[in-house]
């Protein structure tokens, strides 16, 4: 992967362009008749280059500069392509003031300039200006993708928590619902079923005694026994849910996928099963039978559900030809989400067909 | 000021390295004058036998590098300014130290030779500086200590021909005398003539501020390279 440090940056431009300059002012110095003057200027200039290179230097360093090319000036006319580099610094520091003297230079030095240096000097500051506007774009861009990255980052992270609270809501929708039955049976179909204990020892001692209210108690009890009997039916009744639930949903969704043939296989204890993993085994399966249709040109499905102690398998192979371009998309990956976040893995196969295999776990630690 | 006493025990440690710093003076002191331009033998390659002497000693810092030290130090408390400053002020003490040891020793020898003894030492020295600053940037460019000395070598020879050490600057075409200045050495033998010269103090300047110049480019440049 290529960083954005490797590719051409403003950074390296101005180098690039810091080089160029030095090289056309020691070209000049080499070819002209000034002396070691010339020699000093390009040297020093050099210098103050490699240490805004090195370390970031304030704008006003700019003057040291300017001072040095139009001390030399009178020594060396064509000193005054160093003031290059300054007026290119000045723009590129975003302070153009400090470019002030090079003006007054010109003006008072050069009444009448002479058309290379005017270029060049134009060309500096242009190039100047182009640059701090490319590293303010650049800089601008990084922002905004730096702020990209972590507003994803949060999402990925609220997904996760959400998952996991959906997990632990299904978990307290069955305890309530567990809580709501043992009331339930203790309340009232418990309560009948003592009042008819208590009615049928009653009715045994008057019995034995031969009291005529005897047969009062026994025509109560049973009363109390039909209404509890009755009591216990509507309570099974109301706690039937109306959807199906578990291995039935599993069934119907197998039933229901017309496209293709579809063979399921249960081995195991599915009771043990929690209400949240089911979740999960559904949206597997309804996902690897959606992309058996989708993706691959499959005529067979094979699910089995394999439950042991410790974790549930469900395995979905189709027997289609995968197409090589496709990737795992959304939905599997939504799907590797939610099973990592109840403790479990998704993995896939596609040697011959492919294979979607679930594994979760069975208690509350995840797969070790 | 720890790392720097430790670089300046640890310069004088090694054989070689002391064979440099006080055999080389020996050597230098009692060759003879000779040669086109009047100076003792000795003398005219001192700047030459500096640069050696200066590359054996920044190659210490290099061995640091390979040896992962510098690694080690970048977890201590003490920042890279501090460790490379105290230990270019040790190297830079010995050879100052040295060029004092061949300025008596002008004196002494060759009093007649030299018409300024304070020109003599201000040039050495500062010619020390830069030439520790020249092998401090050289050697920051190279991974392994070993290529960095083999090509050290070899630019220190073409420093000697263009600097004036082998053969008299004038011979050589105008242009090449332009691009000469380029190299530390031709201002250290324009400073050493002048020392010779005996003349004023302020003709001294030139070549020590350009000396100076180089010093501070060097280093600028090898003070880049922190951590292998």
């Amino acid at each position: 992967m290529r960083s954005y440090t490797d590719s051409w940056s403003p950074s390296i431009a101005v180098v690039i362009w810091r080089i160029l300059a030095l090289l056309l002012l020691a070209a000049l110095w080499f070819m002209g008749d000034a002396g070691t003057e010339g020699f000093i200027l390009v040297f020093a200039l050099a210098i103050l280059a490699l240490a805004r290179w090195r370390f970031p230097l304030p704008s006003w360093t700019t003057l040291v500069d300017q001072l040095l090319c139009i001390s030399i000036i009178p020594f060396w006319p064509e000193a005054g392509f160093g003031l290059a580099l300054p007026l290119f610094e000045t723009m590129l520091a975003g302070t153009p003031l400090f470019s002030l003297p090079i003006l007054a230079v010109l003006v008072i030095c050069y009444v009448d300039p002479d058309l290379p240096l005017l270029l060049m000097l134009v060309q500096a500051s242009f190039a100047g200006w182009i640059v701090l506007c490319w590293s303010k774009q650049t800089h601008q861009y990084r922002l905004e993708a730096d702020q990209e990255r972590r507003d994803r980052y949060e999402l990925e992270i609220l997904k996760g928590e959400l998952l996991m609270a959906n997990v632990q809501t299904a978990q307290l929708a069955e305890l309530r619902e567990r809580h709501r039955i043992s009331q339930k049976l203790h309340d009232e179909v418990g309560h009948e079923l003592t009042a008819a204990l208590l009615a049928f020892q009653a009715f045994e001692t008057l019995w034995r005694e031969n009291d005529p209210q005897a047969e009062d108690m026994f025509a109560q009890a049973q009363m109390r026994l039909s209404s509890s009997a009755l009591e216990l039916r509507e309570t099974v009744h109301n706690m039937q849910p109306v959807q199906a639930t578990g291995i039935r949903s599993l069934e119907g969704i197998c039933r229901n996928f017309k496209a293709m043939p579809v063979q399921l296989q249960i081995y195991g204890d599915t009771s043990r099963i929690a209400a949240h993993l089911w979740v999960i085994l559904n949206a597997s399966l309804k996902e690897a039978l959606t992309n058996a249709v989708r993706h691959s040109k499959a005529k067979h499905v094979e699910v089995s559900l394999d439950v042991n102690e410790h974790i549930v398998r469900l395995s979905v192979q189709n027997d289609g030809v995968l197409d090589s371009s496709s990737l795992p998309g959304t939905g599997l990956r939504n799907l590797r989400q939610r099973a990592q976040a109840a403790g479990g893995s998704i993995s896939i196969n596609t040697s011959g067909g492919f294979q979607l295999v679930c594994v979760l776990p069975m208690g509350k630690g995840g797969i070790r | 000021m720890t790392i720097f006493n430790f670089a300046l025990i640890r310069s004088v440690r090694s054989l070689p390295n002391l064979i440099l710093l006080l055999g080389l003076p020996a050597a230098v002191v009692v060759l003879p004058v000779g040669g086109w331009h009047g100076l003792p033998l000795g003398y005219h390659f001192y700047g030459i036998l500096l640069l050696f002497a200066a590359s054996k000693l920044v190659h210490m810092i290099m061995e640091d590098r390979k040896n992962k030290i510098l690694t080690r130090i970048g977890v201590a408390p003490v920042t890279h300014f501090k460790y490379l400053s105290q230990n270019l002020l040790a190297f830079a003490l010995l050879l100052v130290g040295q060029s004092a040891v061949i300025t008596c020793s002008a004196w002494l020898m060759h009093a007649d030779v030299f018409g300024s003894l304070i020109q003599l030492f201000s040039i050495l020295s500062m010619f020390s500086v830069t030439a520790i600053s020249f092998s401090l940037a050289w050697s920051s460019m190279f991974r392994q200590p070993e290529s960095s000395t083999a090509v050290m070598l070899g630019i220190i020879l073409i420093m000697a021909v263009l600097g004036g050490t082998l053969f008299p600057i004038q011979a050589m075409p105008a242009s090449l005398q332009k691009i000469a200045m380029v190299s530390p050495t031709y201002w250290f033998h324009e400073g050493i003539m002048l020392a010779k010269n005996g003349g004023l103090f302020a003709e001294q300047l030139t070549p020590l501020g350009i000396l100076l110049l180089f010093a501070i480019a060097f280093m600028l440049i090898g003070s880049r390279k922190k951590l292998a």
